[in-house]
């Protein structure tokens, strides 16, 4: 949890520091989602291609298709928020280098909205097709919090092989995940 | 999971439409509450020594964590302190639960009371400032990503985690 929180104001950098004084209800939320960017396109990079299409258990999504699954649902979250239509058709590639393209190509097109985000959008409704309707703050945290689900179930494929997760890296030693 | 996050703010803006912000987060909240508390309910006590590399937390390690972290991150916005070490010190899967569900409980009050205006409130949060709106909703997202893990380590042992077992 100590490291939890050293990320959480690691991702922000001095600038966002003046901003957090202007906008104390977004502020928080692009830090989150700064901190689960990087480390989501870090184990995307650190995953060896061989093993993309490695799941530990027949049930399981690939670590591939969990790469792809947030690539899709990023870009489907984002563009609801922008009123467009928008689909990086991660689901059907399978390479590593066409899954890191399509899943930055996701984050860089919600990096517009995170970064011009102030307190004065948090309550504006948004409309999420079956999912209802619900502010725009929330509808961000929503894509944030599911981030860090499908990243967490992607530590422990890159432990099963070896490598040590982004988010632990650094600190051997120190923290566990 | 992504259907469960959509579900949980379905329920919540039902419940409060005045206060979206207030209610969404309780909705998410609520949502991976339920999930880890019926996660840790279904793994069997066998499995709470469990843990795919030995680099990593067993299970029961990560609901004593998780367990940790509500007070972690609730602390500071009660304003109380309460800090607890149950992921060192309690061992049995009937202990952990218990320690588990108290600690939810410590958390509840805040996301039941909490609004767009209450939420905005500042205070500190490991040496800085940050709204309690922030602090409650990194709790979630950690939660979340320790619910990534406890859903991996279920598969391994051939179990169907909460999250998914209406698909199933």
């Amino acid at each position: 949890m100590t490291r939890l929180s050293m990320l959480i104001f690691a991702a922000a950098g001095a600038a966002s520091l003046v901003c957090a004084q202007e906008n104390p209800e977004t502020t928080p939320l692009k830090q989150a989602y700064n901190g689960i960017k990087n480390n989501f396109l870090k184990a995307a990079e650190a995953m060896g291609e061989d093993n993309y299409s490695f799941k530990p258990t027949p049930e399981l999504q690939s670590f591939g298709e969990r790469v792809a699954h947030i690539a899709d649902a990023n870009a489907r979250t984002c563009a609801a928020i922008k009123g467009e239509k928008k689909n990086v058709e991660a689901a059907s590639k399978t390479s590593k280098a066409d899954l890191i393209a399509a899943t930055k190509e996701s984050f860089d097109y919600c990096d517009s909205i995170f970064n011009s985000l102030t307190d004065s959008d948090a309550s504006k409704m948004i409309s999420m097709g079956r999912g209802g309707s619900h502010s725009e703050l929330s509808t961000l945290w929503g894509l944030v919090v599911h981030d860090n689900e499908v990243y967490g179930t992607m530590t422990v494929y890159m432990r099963l092989k070896g490598i040590v997760p982004p988010s632990t890296a650094g600190r051997m030693g120190r923290g566990r995940r | 999971m992504r259907n469960g996050i959509l579900l949980a703010l379905a329920c919540a803006i039902t419940v409060s439409a005045q206060d979206p912000i207030g209610s969404d987060t309780k909705g998410l909240y609520i949502n991976i509450k339920n999930t880890i508390m019926r996660s840790a309910q279904k793994m069997p006590e066998e499995n709470y020594s469990f843990q795919p590399t030995p680099e990593v937390r067993t299970f029961g390690q990560l609901i004593g964590h998780l367990a940790d972290a509500q007070y972690e991150f609730c602390g500071p916005v009660k304003g109380d302190g309460k800090q607890m070490n149950i992921e060192k010190t309690v061992k049995t899967k009937a202990d952990l639960v218990a320690a588990l569900k108290e600690a939810f409980a410590y958390c509840d009050p805040l996301y039941d009371s909490l609004t767009a205006a209450s939420g905005a409130q500042k205070v500190k949060f490991f040496g800085r400032e940050m709204t309690k709106f922030g602090i409650l909703e990194f709790n979630v997202a950690h939660a979340n990503e320790h619910y990534g893990n406890i859903v991996t380590y279920m598969r391994i042992k051939g179990l169907v985690p909460p999250s998914s077992e209406r698909s199933q």
